[in-house]
């Protein structure tokens, strides 16, 4: 699926009456029940409810890795649902990064190799990729520690790496499932404040899941869900698309 | 089948009951005193169906193995027992000259007189234990058919009186019934099945019998089955007919004599067995007493008829049909040994697939295990919980295992069938005793019990908080200090291990009379106190070392080579162990820093050392860098094995003085250490593959990560993949090393060296008047034939029996044995032999045209003789003082191997010459044949090799044979017992055609030598093949363990594969991952086991260990070894499609979701 050019502030993830159950031990579980919201290019969403109220869900099936059994997801004007499963994680590959509570780097890989991987997958030649892998590292502030493996990182370190390679394929979309659930405050914030930059001098959208009011309060705007329903919304500050685009 | 590797069956089966009663003593004991523990061991079980599937399969290997063995021996055992005891008949015991050194004359002359028979008939006329005696003469002859038109060339002729016959039961005829030749006249013939089919005979066909040159006509009175009273004399050549024994006496030309008398004993066909001992005995005493009566008489040599000249007894009795029964037992039971020696390597790998299996379980369930142990369980109850899962998964592994063991070997029966009947006319009878199921399913129960127990325990040492929180052991575990007292406990709770049945019993018992308090506090040391002593204080280090040093000095001369050789294993291993203790040098551990231990390790590789270090700083200035801690320490330990193993006699002879002998018990110890030291090296430098598969993928584009992760993963968990790398190296290691080894000799074998410089050949014996090969063709109205033929020669051999020598005197060797000593004259000084006795060889003598023409090959020259055409040369003409020349076939060579002398009276050559001297001292001896009162003297001048010189000279005969020229025969003999005839094929004409037509000229049985060393040589491949399938069966237990590798890192990375998915991986590139992953390890299990056999393999062939190689160079089945590969590689992928499809068609927020 080609990226169409979208330009900030326009709909860049458009759900519409998105219905998805669970079927576990005999019970049907309605994890999403008819959501419906519009996310513009440029914006940090964060998402927050109690456990269990579908914001993982909601989650993954926006970003293509869970299916969905009804209603329209559009993700840069391309309904994403129907693609075939190798085309879309080539968009995923190309146009989507992750950052996940546990890191969920590849313990047998290096920092730098973990970091590079996305784009060796999207057909990147070695040599590029290891240029822009160590330039993504810098830029969240490990260059020094290209070499080491996840477990000789700090859990703030491992972060770091995760956001390196949720970004360095440049992708339109970010998305967060508690990127900050497993780190003590001052991480949390740094993280945050990594987070809020790039947002601000790329242009990238962030949909963040968290359960933290402080990332929240980052955002420009929370959506908040209830039951697999979204109940309501909070503009925290205004998304201001020129700002951002200018930046 | 009654015995194995020497024990009693029923021994066996009785210490297994035994095993197998304690056992389930100890368990029922456990699970009556914690039922808990027991219950929570057995609910485990159905918690995940297709892995309890795989770990009673990993289980049930050993028992397959052993019971497939053991079904092979009772089949084997029980059909040639069967095949004895038929062929036999009622002829229980046989009385026969005994030809012995001093003794030694022609077949002619070594006969039974009349008296003898009537002196035993008159003897044991009232013993009740005898039914009768029946004397028989026998030769060869050859037969023709004049209704069918058929012909034999060689069958076997036997003459008995029909009385004497009908005495002991009679023919048994082959459509049931007896037969006898009491009602026909003296030209009646019964030809047994196999005669009567060649020669598409029927009662009343007259058949035409030549012996001696002379054509008697015989009419056929009745077929009769194949039994030694038919002619069944060989088994390899069962064609044969019986006639009037006076009549036979007449065609050979011995009036009143006879080869033997048989003895046949109450009982019937199998009871006779129970008398054997008994009867023997009588009949040798009988024999004995008239010799000595007759030296007491004083009687004079030359009326003598029990005693000879040197006052010994001259016939014996042996019992036939025991010595038969015997050797099939002995057949049946060395078939099965060597199944399970080759079976070793396919238990080997079963015990490693057991081990890794609950590995992998106790990892699963680590973190429940944590908590257990948190809440109050002990180790102990982990362990019993363990147990008792383990048992019953054994209990069902034991019983598939034996079923499926039985199949395999009905099967593999079917294959030995087919190659037997082909080339021997026989099939075996599948048989299985009930005793044999009892051992095989016992002795597995046993092995996979004492695995699991050792497993349970490994697993069961746990970090509580590690365990709970799911990270690794090593970042939590403490070095403890060193134990003196554990130094001392460990080697001795080792010692006293095998106690460990006795004390548990004991333990049982006292613990009825102990109050529970004081049982509570004494817990395992009232049971198992060895092994408790054992695991008190562990110090492995101390004993590993010094044990093998202690092995490496404590064989003497001609000592065990197992036992220095697992020195040289154990002892660097346990400098390894030392190094881990002291120097941290653990795999994945913190590295090893500089002790003195590490750097007495260092000091004698210090040249390895410094090429790791070179290595690392290539690396380094390549951008590559990856820790390896331990590296330099494992690596130079295991090289350091790998060189004692692959070092030759150079070093272990010339350099160490060591003087070692090993059997093929080497095989397995070679396969077990080689592997275990190239596994350590491959494991610690596993990155090196790493980097050369990563730079690979460099160039394959997107599929670059898809290696990079695939190679990544092996190298982070050593001790899982090292396991899986082993178990398929040993059985790789196993089936190269077999099929090259055999493959390099099988080629020696039929190659044009092995024929001589012959392509056929032809058995004349005495009787045939053949011994001028040309002259018979003309005579025959077949002179054109000659046309067909070049180079014709021959050997005549002067008594089929042996021929009398005595060492006289040999050139001196220096202390080295590789110089000769010169004597006062300066010439080289001939060494008299001192209280040299009488022995025994085959004595052949060559025409001219045979010691011009040849081209045999020699393993030794005397020195100054520059080559084998110069050894063959001096043949032909006397020595200066009038001595002929001779040379003599490897098997007189005192360590010659496999191929030794095996009878005590056989000739050795002086123990100066070695298997592998090339140079050797000329050796004099004296042949004489005591019935002509004639003596020669020979000097030795050559050695015949062991491989390809004795195939064309004396074709299946192991006994040591002196070839000389033929004037030294005639001297000794009126004339030869046989002559073997050679002569090449002219060009344009087929050996096999040409064969064919002298022997319908001759009736001369006549052989293309190559035709017929290839078909020996596919009968020995079919056998052979069926070793190699049996073998491959432990290739199943590594591959096995790859779809356990697989089916666990698709549970234990379902998150990562999540996540991969998640930026961008393809469901393909997950699944060609894993596919990868687990094709990277099973190639390199591949890679490691056929080049440690094949380096093995062509040390051994170009030292000569199994035998002479005659310059020939060595050769790699290319082939055959690919096939291996590639079946290896595709059961790899085979097995890891299923769990790498489950991995990737997961969803992947589902992936994501897992914990």
């Amino acid at each position: 699926m080609a990226a169409s050019p979208i330009e900030v502030g326009a709909p860049i993830i458009e759900a519409t009456d998105v219905h998805k159950a669970y079927q576990g031990d005999g019970n049907v579980v309605q994890a999403l029940r008819g959501v419906s919201m519009t996310i513009r290019k440029g914006e940090m969403v964060a998402v927050m409810g109690p456990s269990g109220c579908g914001k993982t869900t909601l989650l993954n099936t926006l970003s293509g890795l869970d299916s969905i059994d009804a209603g329209l997801i559009r993700i840069e004007g391309q309904e994403i649902a129907t693609l075939p499963d190798n085309a879309k994680t080539d968009y995923r590959a190309r146009r989507m990064g992750f950052v996940f509570q546990f890191y969920n780097l590849l313990p047998v890989l290096s920092a730098i190799e973990n970091v590079e991987l996305p784009l060796l997958v999207s057909g990147v030649s070695p040599s590029q990729a290891r240029e822009r892998g160590r330039a993504e590292l810098a830029r969240v502030g490990l260059a020094d520690w290209a070499a080491h493996r996840p477990a000789q990182l700090s859990g703030g370190q491992r972060q770091r790496v995760t956001i390196a390679r949720a970004l360095v394929n440049e992708p339109a979309i970010v998305w967060g499932d508690e990127p900050t659930g497993d780190l003590d405050s001052v991480n949390a914030n740094e993280i945050m404040d990594l987070i809020q930059e790039l947002n601000e001098t790329k242009a990238q959208t962030f949909v963040i899941v968290t359960h933290d009011q402080g990332v929240g309060g980052r955002c420009h705007r929370v959506i908040r869900m209830v039951d697999g329903q979204i109940v309501g919304e909070d503009q925290n500050r205004p998304f201001e698309p020129a700002a951002v685009a200018s930046a | 089948m009654n015995e194995i590797f020497g024990l009693s069956m029923d021994t066996l089966m009785v210490v297994i009951v035994v095993l197998l009663a304690l056992i389930a003593l100890s368990m029922g004991y456990l699970a009556l005193r914690n039922p808990l523990f027991f219950r929570l061991g057995l609910r485990n079980i159905p918690r995940r169906r297709a892995q309890t599937l795989l770990i009673i399969f990993g289980l049930m290997l050993s028992t397959l193995i052993v019971s497939s063995a053991f079904t092979t021996g009772d089949t084997l055992s029980t059909s040639l027992r069967s095949q004895a005891i038929e062929i036999t008949g009622r002829v229980d015991h046989l009385v026969q000259y005994e030809t012995t050194p001093g003794r030694n004359v022609s077949q002619a002359e070594s006969v039974v007189p009349q008296r003898v028979a009537d002196d035993l008939k008159a003897a044991f006329a009232g013993d009740e234990r005898i039914v009768g005696f029946i004397r028989a003469l026998n030769d060869t002859a050859s037969m023709r058919n004049v209704d069918s038109g058929q012909q034999l060339a060689l069958s076997y002729l036997l003459g008995l009186d029909p009385a004497e016959a009908d005495a002991i039961g009679g023919i048994p005829g082959a459509g049931g019934g007896q037969l006898s030749l009491t009602g026909s006249g003296p030209d009646g013939i019964i030809l047994n099945a196999t005669a009567a089919q060649e020669l598409a005979a029927r009662p009343g066909h007259q058949v035409l019998v030549r012996a001696r040159g002379v054509e008697h006509p015989f009419r056929v009175v009745g077929i009769a089955k194949d039994t030694l009273v038919s002619g069944e004399i060989d088994l390899l050549n069962p064609q044969g007919g019986v006639i009037r024994l006076g009549v036979a006496q007449e065609i050979f030309g011995l009036p009143g004599a006879f080869d033997a008398v048989g003895v046949a004993v109450v009982g019937g066909e199998t009871g006779a067995l129970d008398l054997s001992d008994e009867i023997d005995e009588a009949l040798n005493v009988f024999l004995r007493d008239q010799a000595i009566a007759e030296v007491d008489a004083g009687t004079p040599p030359e009326e003598r008829v029990y005693a000879d000249r040197l006052d010994r007894h001259i016939f014996e009795s042996t019992p036939l049909k025991q010595e038969n029964v015997d050797a099939a037992e002995t057949f049946g039971s060395v078939f099965t040994s060597l199944f399970l020696l080759m079976g070793l390597f396919s238990i080997a790998a079963g015990i490693l697939l057991i081990f890794l299996i609950f590995v992998l379980l106790a990892e699963e369930r680590k973190s429940e295990m944590g908590i257990a142990r948190a809440v109050g369980m002990r180790r102990g109850h982990l362990v019993q919980a363990y147990l008792a899962e383990g048992l019953a998964y054994n209990v069902g592994a034991a019983a598939v295992g034996t079923l499926l063991g039985i199949a395999v070997a009905f099967l593999m029966v079917g294959v030995l069938n087919s190659a037997f009947d082909a080339a021997l006319g026989f099939t075996f009878d599948r048989h299985v005793e009930p005793r044999s199921v009892v051992v095989a399913a016992g002795l597995g129960i046993v092995l996979t019990f004492i695995t699991v127990a050792i497993s349970s325990l490994r697993v069961s040492v746990l970090n509580i908080v590690a365990a709970i929180r799911d990270i690794p052991e090593g970042a939590i575990r403490e070095r403890r200090p060193v134990s003196i007292s554990g130094l001392v406990t460990t080697p001795l709770g080792l010692a006293l291990l095998w106690t460990t049945p006795l004390t548990m019993a004991g333990g049982g018992l006292l613990a009825g009379a102990l109050p529970a308090r004081a049982r509570e506090r004494l817990g395992g040391w009232l049971y198992t106190p060895a092994w408790q002593l054992m695991r008190r204080r562990q110090e492995w280090w101390l004993t590993c070392t010094l044990v093998g040093a202690y092995m490496i000095i404590a064989p003497s001369d001609g000592g065990s080579a197992f036992v220095y050789l697992g020195g040289l294993t154990l002892g660097p291993l346990g400098l390894l162990l030392t190094a881990r203790r002291f120097g941290g040098a653990r795999i994945g551990g913190p590295g090893l820093p500089a002790s003195w231990a590490k750097r007495a390790l260092l000091v004698p590789a210090l040249p390895l050392w410094a090429a790791l270090t070179g290595g690392a700083w290539l690396l380094r200035r390549l951008g590559r860098r990856y820790p390896t801690p331990g590296r330099t320490a494992h690596t130079v330990v295991s090289a350091v094995v790998l060189f004692f193993w692959f070092a030759g006699g150079w070093f272990h002879e010339d350099i160490l003085g060591v003087d070692v002998e090993g059997g093929p018990e080497l095989f397995f110890l070679s396969g077990a250490a080689m592997v275990t030291a190239g596994v350590i090296l491959v494991i610690v430098n596993l990155d090196a593959f790493v980097l050369l598969l990563r730079a690979l993928g460099a160039s394959i584009g997107r599929l670059r990560p898809v290696v990079q992760t695939a190679v990544a993963y092996p190298a982070t968990a050593p001790f899982r993949t090292g396991m899986t790398i082993a178990m398929i190296a040993i059985i790789m290691f196993a089936l190269v090393t077999f099929t090259t080894i055999n493959d390099n000799f099988a080629r020696l074998f039929t190659s044009d060296t092995s024929a001589g410089g012959y392509d056929l050949v032809a058995d004349a014996d005495r009787d045939s008047g053949i011994d001028d090969l040309p002259a018979s063709l003309r005579a025959a109205g077949a002179g054109d034939l000659q046309a067909q033929l070049e180079g014709v020669s021959r050997l005549s051999f002067g008594s089929g029996n042996g021929t009398d020598i005595q060492l006289v005197a040999s050139q001196a060797f220096d202390d080295f044995n590789e110089a000769l000593v010169p004597g006062p004259d300066g010439e080289p000084y001939f060494e008299p032999a001192e209280d040299a006795g009488l022995r025994q060889l085959f004595l052949a003598g060559a025409d001219d045209g045979f010691l011009a023409e040849n081209d045999v090959v020699l393993q030794a020259r005397a020195f100054g003789y520059a080559s084998d055409r110069a050894v063959w040369e001096a043949l032909r003409a006397p020595a200066p003082d009038g001595r002929r020349y001779a040379v003599i076939t490897a098997t007189a060579v005192a360590d010659s191997g496999g191929f030794a002398p095996i009878e005590e009276t056989d000739f050795k050559l002086p123990e100066t010459i070695r298997e592998f001297t090339e140079q050797i001292p000329q050796v004099t001896v004296r042949l004489s044949n005591s019935a002509r009162e004639a003596a020669e003297e020979v000097t030795i001048i050559g050695i015949i090799d062991q491989v390809v010189g004795i195939a064309a000279i004396t074709p299946g005969d192991i006994r040591p044979t002196l070839i000389t020229h033929e004037d030294v025969v005639f001297a000794l003999y009126e004339s030869a017992d046989t002559v073997r005839h050679f002569a090449r094929s002219a060009p344009g004409f087929e050996a096999l055609d040409t064969a064919q037509a002298i022997e319908a000229a001759l009736q001369l049985e006549t052989q293309s030598i190559k035709d017929e060393l290839e078909q020996q040589q596919d009968t020995f491949n079919a056998i052979l093949g069926l070793f190699q399938g049996f073998t491959a069966m432990g290739l199943v237990a590594g591959l096995a363990a790859l779809g356990v590798l697989a089916v666990r890192a698709v549970v234990e990375r379902r998150q990562q594969i999540g996540v991969l998915r998640a930026i961008g991986f393809r469901a393909g590139y997950v699944r060609l991952g894993l596919m990868l992953e687990m094709g990277f390890i099973s190639l390199i299990g591949l890679l490691l086991g056929g080049g440690l056999a094949l380096v093995l393999s062509w040390r051994l062939f170009e030292e000569g260990v199994f035998g002479s190689t005659a310059g020939a160079d060595f050769y790699i089945p290319v082939g055959r070894l690919l096939l291996f590969f590639a079946l290896a590689i595709v059961a790899t992928i085979v097995l890891t499609y299923l769990p790498a499809r489950q991995a990737s068609t997961k969803t992947v927020a589902e992936s994501l979701r897992y914990e």
